[in-house]
């Protein structure tokens, strides 16, 4: 019977701790995973995706690094590479949200009635309103959002990440907070 | 991870947080800070890191320089 030789079997030894990192890229996986996770799970809106993604970007990191020549933030080349992949994720998934220029124009009309702040409940359906408002964005919208949003990055280097001018950022920037406000008021 | 101190000072200079019958209410002035006070609520996931490390003990190490073939005939 099965039952009986499970009842047999001895208990399994503990399985061995899997592998540290290497020390130097220990320190720069705790200083950097934070961010790049969140970015993928926000641009990618799922976790198991966004674990992937992480896991892979790091990997591509480790592979690249000598390849990173200090001209750059470390954090804005782990931007470049968790940009890239999430974007060949998303095309490969066929889940790009085309806007056209119309599009735009009603994000700009619906954000100009929506300038209040920004109030939420603490809640754990929090994560799921950022989620979907985030994903009514057009994608250049959705991206400057999460790259300003972390205080470390400069609109120089936004702009580098974005292939764009700092002020063509900031003048974006202002049109994607009226889209996310609305967007994000109808998640309420 | 924490967030950055320069973080939690734009945090604490913007966001309003008001508790009313038990729930509290947060203001964000931006969807920035709001995306800010969300990743700070984001742990990482530990499993990233422990199948970072099986993976990347199969790598051969990063600083070996790799030089394209035509400059290793040269």
């Amino acid at each position: 019977m099965a039952e009986d030789s499970a009842e047999t079997v001895l208990p399994e030894a503990a399985p061995a701790p899997p592998p540290a990192l290497p020390a130097d890229f220990a320190a720069i996986y705790a200083a950097h995973s934070q961010p790049i996770f969140y970015l993928a799970l926000r641009l990618l809106g799922d976790p198991t995706a966004a674990q992937d993604a992480t896991h892979d970007v790091f990997v591509k990191a480790y592979r690249k690094l000598d390849e990173f020549r200090g001209d750059a933030e470390i954090r804005t080349w782990l931007y470049r590479i968790t940009l890239n992949h999430c974007s060949n994720l998303r095309q490969s998934w066929s889940a790009r949200n085309i806007h056209t220029a119309d599009d735009e124009a009603v994000f700009d009309r619906v954000g100009a009635a929506s300038e209040n702040p920004l109030r939420v409940l603490e809640t754990k359906e929090l994560g799921e309103r950022i989620r979907t408002a985030l994903a009514g964005l057009p994608d250049e919208y959705r991206v400057l959002l999460l790259l300003v949003a972390d205080e470390e990055l400069s609109y120089e280097q936004i702009g580098q990440l974005t292939q764009q001018t700092a002020d063509a950022v900031r003048g974006k920037l202002h049109r994607a907070r009226r889209a996310f406000t609305a967007a994000f008021a109808k998640t309420a | 991870m924490n967030p950055p101190s320069s973080q939690l000072r734009q945090q604490s200079a913007t966001e309003q947080v008001h508790t009313t019958q038990g729930e509290t209410v947060r203001e964000f002035a931006t969807p920035e800070e709001l995306l800010r006070h969300d990743r700070g609520q984001t742990a990482v996931p530990p499993g990233i890191a422990e199948r970072l490390g099986e993976t990347l003990a199969a790598e051969p190490p990063p600083a070996a320089e790799k030089k394209p073939w035509w400059k290793r005939l040269l």
